[in-house]
């Protein structure tokens, strides 16, 4: 015999998984039963019914809000197995492609609210979950697409697609943060020091193309002076006037110090005397100079640029970092002291900071320059074509973009379905209401 | 001087453990035979009041319901013109 109507819906709500709890309200009703009641309607009466069913723990509230289910992209007045099916794929992805963006920006909010102190890290899950919300519902609510009206969904559309692309952006820098930590403090100090190691390697750059332009007037003086004779009376003062000019020393100083006359009085000296007191200067400095450059040479091959940085630029490394690089390894560098400062070059390897700061590792003094720096140098590594540097971050910045894009393209084809307007639609529930209300008259 | 004591306990009677209510899934399995009937159809008109309260809230329905909504609707949509 075939089921009614009414007990095809009975049979629904009985046997579907969703009614599960209402089921179990059921159930569990608590009556009054008295068996031998002669009156048949009094012998069970309905005492109390369970109503855990309409309940939901904040718990699950939520959990709602990190992983969009299904139903909540579709109205209430229509729906079928199909379509749900179709909506929890299009939740699914949506919820993956923002949980996913929520871990790969937390190491760059982390650092955005490391003012904080303390609260750092409740602030920024906070701000990680008020962005997944903000994504989540864009992507909710631009399913709302009423047909002949979509501009409202399209912007939101167009707002969930944009989150999502700064999520993006965001995410690879993010993963840099966490797993290349230590190498974005040392390309940043690598940074620096290519300033400082061009000044080091070249410090007598003045003098350096001074000895070039003298040399060059000297020997230009020299072989005019060549083509005179001086034997020859015609020629002879002229052959002296060049050779006055080549060695002229108007300074009167005659025994001071090479580099106390190239200060003092370059303008009083003649190029070929310039040339003499640079070689002369040159040839005092240069085997001293040499065994330093070999001792900090090898340190910075030897030695993380950011150890390089604090040994021999504390101040630069003060700025942009704290914590001491050379924990429990400074006496492997006081050999060295003696070298640099006799040369009166920067050398220090004692931690001037505070006791505390001075046991730490390296960390970021400015958070801010963190993610300026990470962001530089991913972008610099994709601009420059570098995969194989990019690792870890790149995979997750390739997962991003296609979750992201997966995800936009889902919410947009389900918005656009028929039976997503007809779950919104006030007429359809209109319909159900008039065939429950033929359900009711069914005995 | 017990005599109060006395008639202080003799006022103790022990709890009424039986009770009337019952809940529906015990009467399901235990309710007299002549009253099984009457269990079943509590059971289902709960089950078709509360199942409504259910299709307004989540919007589930069955295939049956769904499947004539969705035909009036398409109907309804390719009369509008759009």
């Amino acid at each position: 015999m075939p089921l009614s109507p009414k007990s095809k819906f009975v049979d629904f709500i009985e046997r579907h998984p969703s009614s599960k709890e209402l089921n179990q309200d059921i159930t569990q009703t608590e009556v009054i039963y008295e068996p031998d009641n002669p009156d048949e309607s009094q012998r069970i009466r309905i005492f109390d019914i369970p109503n855990k069913s309409n309940k939901k723990s904040l718990i699950k509230k939520f959990l709602e809000t990190i992983w969009v289910p299904g139903y909540k992209m579709r109205g209430n007045s229509y729906s079928d197995e199909n379509f749900n099916a179709q909506l929890d794929q299009t939740s699914s992805i949506v919820s993956i492609s923002a949980i996913f963006d929520a871990i790969c920006t937390a190491p760059v909010l982390f650092y955005f609210t490391k003012a904080a102190g303390i609260f750092s890290i409740p602030l920024s899950l906070g701000y990680g979950w008020m962005l997944l919300i903000m994504s989540n519902k864009s992507g909710e609510f631009s399913m709302n697409r009423p047909k002949g009206n979509n501009t409202t969904a399209n912007f939101l559309l167009c707002i969930f697609f944009l989150l999502s692309l700064v999520k993006t952006l965001v995410s690879g820098v993010g993963i840099d943060l966490v797993s290349r930590s230590g190498e974005i403090k040392n390309s940043t100090a690598k940074e620096f020091l290519k300033n400082y190691e061009s000044k080091f390697s070249n410090p007598d750059i003045l003098y350096t193309n001074l000895l070039e332009s003298s040399t060059k007037e000297c020997n230009r003086l020299v072989v005019e002076q060549s083509k005179l004779n001086p034997t020859k009376r015609g020629q002879r003062k002229l052959y002296n006037q060049l050779q006055e000019k080549m060695f002229r020393n108007n300074s009167k100083q005659s025994n001071a110090n090479p580099k106390f006359l190239l200060d003092n009085y370059l303008s009083e000296l003649g190029p070929c005397i310039k040339k003499d007191l640079i070689n002369n200067l040159n040839g005092q400095n240069t085997i001293e100079k040499k065994e330093i450059f070999s001792i900090q040479n090898k340190l910075k091959k030897n030695t993380p640029p950011i150890s390089f940085l604090y040994i021999f630029q504390r101040n630069k490394f003060n700025d942009t970092f704290k914590g001491n690089p050379l924990i429990g390894s400074e006496s492997n560098f006081e050999i060295y002291r003696d070298s640099f400062e006799k040369n009166k070059l920067d050398f220090d390897i004692k931690c001037t900071s505070k006791l505390e700061e001075c046991n730490q590792s390296v960390s970021w003094a400015n958070p801010a320059m963190a993610i300026n720096e990470g962001a530089k140098q991913f972008y610099s590594r994709i601009y420059n074509k570098e995969w194989g540097n990019l690792g870890l971050s790149y995979i997750g910045f390739l997962i991003s973009i296609l979750l992201s894009t997966t995800a936009t393209i889902l919410l947009y084809s389900a918005s656009i379905d028929i039976r997503n307007r007809a779950s919104r639609s006030s007429l359809v529930e209109e319909w159900r209401e008039e065939y429950f209300a033929e359900l009711d008259e069914e005995e | 001087m017990f005599l109060p004591i006395y008639y202080f306990f003799k006022n103790l009677k022990t709890m009424k453990t039986e009770s009337h209510h019952k809940n529906l899934r015990f009467l399901s399995r235990h309710a007299k035979p002549e009253n099984l009937p009457l269990v079943k159809k509590i059971i289902k008109d709960l089950r078709y009041e509360r199942g409504k309260e259910h299709v307004r809230r989540t919007g589930l329905m069955h295939s049956h319901l769904s499947r004539k909504l969705i035909q009036k609707y398409i109907e309804f949509e390719g009369n509008q013109g759009y």
